[in-house]
C-alpha cells in the first residue's frame, strides 16, 4: 500500500483503500478480512474504536469525520449525511424553533444597513463557519454560504437577517442525505470525470458586481465535488464570466483526475461497483 | 474529462483561432483552456441551461428549480428529520363554505363587481370561483408589463362600467418572483440583485390602479421585494397600506404526505376591509409543518380553491 503524492492521507493498494483524517480512519475493500487485518494492526499500536461497518448485503452505518455513511441491505446506494444534531446549538443561539408563528417576519425596520455590534459580529461568524462545513456534505448550500460570507468582515443587519432565514429554512428542511450514486442520470459515461459549470455575470451590487462561478463535478453518477466562488476580477460580459467558470472547473478537474487515475491504477482497474449486494 | 457548459459564446470564443480585441485581458485564461483542450484531456460540450445543475451554484434560485437541481444531484430526504420528527400534524383548515356568497350574487350579474387578476395562471382558481358565482373576471396571464395590455384592460373595464358595474377590484399576485433575503444584502433600500421583470410590472401598477376602485397585491411574507425602495414608495403612493397575512396551512395547502405547508403570504390593499378579512387567516395552529422536500413548490405558487374563495369574499366584503 502506498500513499498518494498529492493526497498523502489516501492510501491505496490492490486490496483496498484507506483514508486517514487526523484520528478518523476509513477502510474500504472488496474483501472482508482486509479491514479486520488493518484494524488489528492498528490496535496493536494504539487502541482504536470501530464506529461502524457497512456491508453490501447486510447494510450498516458508520461515522467518519462527522458524517454518517449508511447503506441499506441489498441496496446499491450509499447515503451520506451529517449528524442530525449538528446545527442544534446554532438553532438554539438564534432561537429558531418549530414555533415560527410567534416571529413577526417581514416587519420593516429602519436603519438596516448599519453594521452589527462587535458581539453580534462574533455571533454572525460562528454559524457561518458551521454552515461552511455543512456545505461540504450539503452541496446545495454552497451558494448561500458564498453570498453570506461576503459579509464576514463587516456584516450588517441584512446579512444577519438573511442568515436567520437560511437557518430557519434549514430547520424545516429536515435531514437531507446525499445518495451515491444519484437516482437521476447526470453523468455515467465510462468512468469519466464530468464537470458542469456555470457562472453568473455581475449578480449583486453589494459585492461590487463580481461574478460567481459555480460547478459540480460528477464521477460515475456521483456528485464528488462542487463549489461556488466569487470571481477575482470583474468581468465585462456573460461570456467572460463563463470563461472564468470553465477555467476554474478545468483546474479542479485536473487535480481530481490525478487522484482518480491513481486510485484506478492501484485498485486494478475497478473503481466502484454499485451492483446489488 | 468532460466539461459541460451552457454558454455557447464562451465555447465559440475558445473555438476561434485568435482572441478578439475586447477580450485581451482574459487572454491568458483563454490560451490556458485551449491548451488543455488541445492536449485532449478535456472536451468542452454544450448542455441545455435548464439541465445544468451547476446553475444552483451561481445564484439563489427560486424554490422550484432549487429543489429540482438538488434532486438531480442525488439529494434525498433522510429517514429522520433534522429537527421535527414524529409530531402529529394538527390541521386548522376550514372547509370551503359556499353559502355566504349567494348574498352577493345577482341574477344576470351586470351590476355586480368586476375582478381583475394580474400575473395569474391561465387556469387560475380565482377565475373558476368567479365563473361559478357569475362574477365578471379578467385575467392577465402574460405581458403584464406592456402598455398594450393596460390599454386592453381599460377598454374592457370601461365597457363593464357602461353596463353598470359598480365596483372594480384589481388583484395582483406574482408567484414567479424569487425575493430571497440573500439576494438583497446592500441594505440601502435599493435593488441589490436585479429583479428586472418585476420592476417593470411594479412600474406599471399605477396605470393598472387607475382602472380599478379597489386594489390588492400579494407576495410571500419573506420576499425581500417588500423592502426595496422603489416598491415601498410605490405602495405608499398607491395607498396600499393595509396589510393582511395568510398562512397557507390555514387554507388547506398540504404536502404529498398530507402535512400542512408552512408558508405565509402577505396581502396589501387600499381597502382596510380586504386586509382585515385576509388577516383572519394569519394564525396557524399546526404542531408541525411539512419538510421542505415533501412539498411540490410549483403548486404553492398558485391559489387553491379555498384561498381563491377567501380572496373573493375579502373583495366583496371590502366594497
Amino acid at each position: 500500500m502506498t500513499a498518494d503524492e498529492r493526497e498523502p492521507c489516501i492510501l491505496a493498494g490492490p486490496e483496498g483503500l484507506v483514508v486517514i483524517y487526523v484520528d478518523d480512519i476509513l477502510i474500504a475493500s472488496s474483501r472482508e478480512g482486509f479491514a479486520k487485518k488493518i484494524h488489528e494492526l492498528l490496535n496493536s499500536v494504539v487502541p482504536t474504536k470501530v464506529t461502524g461497518f457497512v456491508h453490501p448485503s447486510k447494510g450498516g452505518q458508520l461515522k467518519f469525520v462527522g458524517r454518517i455513511i449508511k447503506r441499506l441491505p441489498h441496496e446499491p446506494q450509499l447515503f451520506i449525511s451529517v449528524e442530525p444534531t449538528y446545527l442544534d446549538s446554532t438553532f438554539k443561539d438564534y432561537q429558531i424553533g418549530s414555533n415560527w408563528r410567534t416571529k413577526s417576519a417581514g416587519v420593516e425596520q429602519p436603519g438596516e444597513s448599519k453594521p452589527l455590534s462587535t458581539e453580534a459580529h462574533a455571533k454572525y461568524r460562528r454559524p457561518l463557519g458551521k454552515l461552511a462545513w455543512l456545505s461540504q456534505t450539503r452541496d446545495d448550500l454552497h451558494i448561500m454560504v458564498c453570498i453570506l460570507s461576503t459579509g464576514q468582515s463587516a456584516p450588517n443587519e441584512r446579512h444577519e437577517r438573511a442568515l436567520r432565514q437560511v437557518l430557519r429554512w434549514l430547520f424545516h428542511d429536515g435531514l437531507v442525505c446525499l445518495t451515491f450514486p444519484s437516482d437521476h442520470e447526470i453523468g455515467n459515461e465510462d468512468y469519466l470525470l464530468i464537470g458542469y459549470c456555470d457562472a453568473s455575470h455581475a449578480p449583486m451590487r453589494s459585492t461590487k458586481r463580481k461574478g460567481i462561478s459555480g460547478a459540480v463535478i460528477i464521477f460515475c453518477n456521483c456528485l464528488i465535488k462542487s463549489f461556488a466562488r466569487h470571481q477575482t476580477a470583474v468581468s465585462l460580459s456573460t461570456c467572460e464570466s463563463e470563461l472564468f467558470g470553465i477555467q476554474a472547473v478545468i483546474q479542479e478537474l485536473l487535480g481530481l483526475r490525478q487522484l482518480v487515475l491513481r486510485l484506478v491504477e492501484s485498485l486494478g482497474g475497478i473503481v466502484v461497483n454499485f451492483q446489488r449486494g | 474529462m468532460i466539461v459541460k457548459t451552457d454558454s455557447a459564446s464562451a465555447r465559440h470564443l475558445l473555438d476561434a483561432t485568435d482572441v478578439p480585441r475586447r477580450s485581451r485581458h482574459t487572454e491568458v485564461r483563454i490560451y490556458w483552456v485551449r491548451e488543455q483542450v488541445e492536449s485532449q484531456r478535456v472536451v468542452i460540450v454544450w448542455v441545455k441551461g435548464s439541465e445544468n445543475p451547476s446553475d444552483m451554484m451561481t445564484k439563489v434560485l427560486d424554490t422550484r428549480n432549487f429543489k429540482r437541481y438538488r434532486e438531480l444531484l442525488g439529494f434525498v430526504a433522510g429517514e429522520g428529520t433534522l429537527a421535527i420528527s414524529g409530531l402529529p400534524a394538527q390541521m386548522m383548515c376550514e372547509t370551503p363554505e359556499t353559502g355566504a356568497l349567494s348574498a352577493v350574487r345577482k341574477p344576470g350579474g351586470t351590476d355586480g363587481p368586476v375582478i381583475i387578476e394580474l400575473c395569474c395562471d391561465e387556469h387560475s382558481s380565482l377565475r373558476t370561483v368567479c365563473e361559478e358565482w357569475g362574477i365578471k373576471y379578467f385575467g392577465v396571464s402574460e405581458k403584464a408589463e406592456e402598455a398594450s395590455t393596460v390599454k386592453w384592460l381599460r377598454e374592457q373595464v370601461d365597457e363593464e362600467r357602461r353596463q353598470g358595474a359598480k365596483h372594480v377590484h384589481l388583484h395582483a399576485s406574482c408567484p414567479c418572483t424569487a425575493g430571497s433575503p440573500i439576494r438583497n444584502l446592500a441594505g440601502d433600500g435599493k435593488y441589490d440583485f436585479r429583479f428586472a421583470e418585476m420592476e417593470e410590472i411594479v412600474k406599471r401598477l399605477p396605470e393598472y390602479e387607475k382602472t380599478a376602485d379597489g386594489m390588492s397585491l400579494e407576495w410571500l411574507v419573506c420576499n425581500s421585494l417588500w423592502k426595496c425602495d422603489g416598491v415601498v414608495k410605490r405602495l405608499k403612493t398607491m395607498k396600499l397600506t393595509h396589510e393582511g397575512l395568510v398562512a397557507l396551512c390555514r387554507v388547506g395547502y398540504v404536502s404529498s404526505q398530507g402535512l400542512p405547508i408552512g408558508k405565509r403570504l402577505k396581502f396589501v390593499s387600499n381597502r382596510p376591509g380586504f386586509a382585515s378579512f385576509m388577516a383572519q387567516f394569519q394564525e396557524c395552529f399546526c404542531a408541525t409543518h411539512a419538510p421542505f422536500n415533501q412539498v411540490d413548490w410549483t403548486s404553492t405558487g398558485l391559489y387553491n380553491r379555498t384561498l381563491a374563495n377567501r380572496i373573493l369574499k375579502g373583495i366583496l366584503a371590502s366594497r
